[in-house]
């Protein structure tokens, strides 16, 4: 028998090519800038203090609800995902797939190197981002609080990571699973994820719940959910949810992955 | 000479449509031809022989192993695929670059590995420019120049020439008949006659999902001269160059166009109407003249209801 080349090799050059073409591709800017919104929020929301403009939310607010919690864990990093990790099909519609699947490697470093390529860009944006963010507005309030908020941002940045990881390993299993992911992964996004504002147990079986459970913000709710309260999830139960969430999300994705057979337009 | 690529009783079809219909054939060393008018199952049959797709029935080996689910194949196996596909952001020499990496090589090899391709195909210039800015023959040459860089003992290329100017065609020519000299296994397929002549003696005739016929290109190009063929002539008077082909025995049928300056003629042997035309031509004032059923498929349709 022929050997493949061995696993971690195979999962590096998948990592290097991922990383290559989505550096030199529009939607690395397009998600630089989905990713970096926040950054320029804040630039504002200090140009308008010193401008003497009276604002109801401190920095430290705009960053923890409307940052953290309401846009990156809510909105965008679910749907860096849906763009990024989605790749196998994008591969697919484009047919450069034949050149993967014609590789002396195993599909299962195929798709871990590829997925390690997604969640290091995005994670690097997502950080960078999180940082300029964190240091505009959490230093509004001087040096003393600032340095108190310090470990918050490292527990954030894990949690913004947590997030990436299982959105990306859902929509890695429903990039390899389906030709076009797109539509159903925003049903997804903006269909089953909201089940999260429900009240009961049905919050536990999102994503975002557990998420949002390992951060300590409250963003204000208004309108109709304002009126329900999610039952309380402790944080080792989130971690857990989200691990076999991670977990269970990339095996799936490897099986059905190693055995698919890819049938390209002509 | 033993087999590299076997097919035993191996069929594919997509969903109601059949592919590729109970085959056995076994390509040896050497070039050979894959040769089918379009939708005859050629790129089906490569694909199998690849692994990029499983048979729906029956057994395709490749190098003595199964082609599907073998990725470590793919270190002795070079695919050429039809489809102009690429990650077009990317420079020719990243591409082949990033595809090298997946051998397991340090990026010195890599990098060499690529630009010894690059040279091969006469892109070593084009090598830092934008695979999206290349033109249709560079494309097809790069496609060609991934198969290869790894130096695979198996090549299968899938319609290789396409888009290509005379020069590098024959610069691809060229270097399919020195890889099969040196021994690999080289099948590529085409739907021209000629360009496969220029490649090798030996092919595989294919049409419908089936292997019609195997052997010397020679054999088959007699088996193609009893099909008729028919050249179509526009000249200023048809009826002068009728009158000079008429007695020859080789012209089954003549046909006046509408417009009185076609001539249609139908031959068993067009080698010898092509060497009586000349003569004839001046004097009939014959402007143009082209085969009509250069065609493959109707080649085919012909051999099938023979």
């Amino acid at each position: 028998m022929s050997a493949p080349t061995p696993f971690v090799p195979g999962a590096r050059a998948a990592f290097t090519l991922g990383i290559e073409t989505t550096l030199a591709s529009r939607r690395a800017w397009l998600t630089g800038l989905l990713l970096g919104l926040p950054a320029l929020l804040a630039v504002a929301y200090r140009v308008a203090a010193a401008s003497g403009v009276e604002l109801h939310l401190t920095g430290w607010q705009v960053y923890g609800d409307f940052a953290v919690t309401l846009y990156w864990v809510g909105l965008a990093l679910p749907l860096v995902a849906l763009l990024q990790s989605s790749g196998y099909a994008e591969e697919v519609e484009a047919r450069t797939i034949v050149y993967l699947l014609t590789r002396p490697v195993s599909r299962a470093s195929l798709l871990v190197g590829r997925f390690a390529a997604y969640f290091v860009f995005a994670l690097g944006v997502t950080l960078a981002a999180q940082l300029a963010t964190f240091l505009l507005l959490a230093s509004q309030e001087g040096a003393g609080a600032f340095f108190g908020r310090v470990p918050g941002l490292v527990r954030d940045a894990g949690v913004l990571a947590l997030a990436l990881l299982a959105y990306g390993a859902l929509f890695t299993l429903l990039g390899v699973l389906l030709r076009r992911p797109l539509l159903p992964g925003l049903g997804f996004l903006f269909g089953w994820e909201l089940l999260a504002n429900l009240p009961g147990y049905l919050p536990r079986l999102t994503v975002a719940r557990h998420l949002r459970g390992l951060l300590p913000y409250a963003p204000p709710v208004e309108g109709l959910f304002g009126l329900f309260t999610p039952l309380p999830v402790s944080g080792w139960a989130c971690l857990l949810s989200l691990a076999l969430v991670i977990g269970g999300g990339l095996t799936l994705a490897t099986l059905v992955f190693e055995r698919r057979e890819y049938v390209l337009p002509q | 000479m033993s087999a590299t690529i076997e097919l035993t009783r191996a069929s594919r079809w997509y969903g109601a449509v059949i592919a590729l219909n109970d085959v056995t054939v076994s390509v040896p060393a050497g070039v050979t031809g894959l040769l089918g008018p379009n939708g005859a199952g050629k790129s089906t049959f490569l694909k199998l022989a690849a692994g990029l797709l499983q048979a729906s029935q029956g057994e395709v080996k490749l190098l003595g192993e199964p082609a599907w689910g073998s990725p470590g194949l793919f270190s002795r196996v070079g695919l050429s695929p039809e489809t102009d596909a690429f990650w077009e952001t990317l420079t020719g020499l990243q591409f082949l670059v990033g595809l090298l990496r997946f051998h397991g090589w340090d990026e010195a090899e890599c990098r060499r590995r690529a630009e010894a391709a690059l040279e091969l195909v006469a892109l070593q210039d084009a090598r830092d420019r934008r695979v999206g800015g290349y033109s249709k023959g560079m494309r097809q040459r790069l496609r060609v120049a991934q198969a290869l860089a790894h130096d695979p003992e198996v090549l299968l290329l899938d319609e290789p020439l396409t888009g290509m100017d005379p020069v590098n065609r024959r610069r691809i020519i060229d270097l399919v008949r020195k890889l099969g000299r040196e021994g690999r296994t080289v099948l590529v397929s085409s739907h021209i006659l000629h360009e496969v002549e220029a490649m090798t003696r030996r092919v595989l005739l294919i049409h419908n999902g089936r292997v019609l016929a195997e052997g010397d290109v020679r054999e088959i190009r007699e088996l193609l001269d009893t099909h008729p063929h028919t050249v179509a002539f526009r000249a200023r008077d048809p009826r002068q160059l009728a009158r000079e082909l008429v007695g020859s025995p080789h012209v089954l049928s003549l046909t006046f166009g509408a417009e009185g300056e076609w001539l249609t003629v139908q031959t068993a042997r067009p080698d010898e109407l092509y060497a009586r035309v000349p003569e004839a031509a001046i004097a009939a004032g014959v402007s143009e003249m082209f085969a009509t059923d250069e065609d493959l498929e109707s080649v085919f349709r012909f051999l099938v209801s023979r």
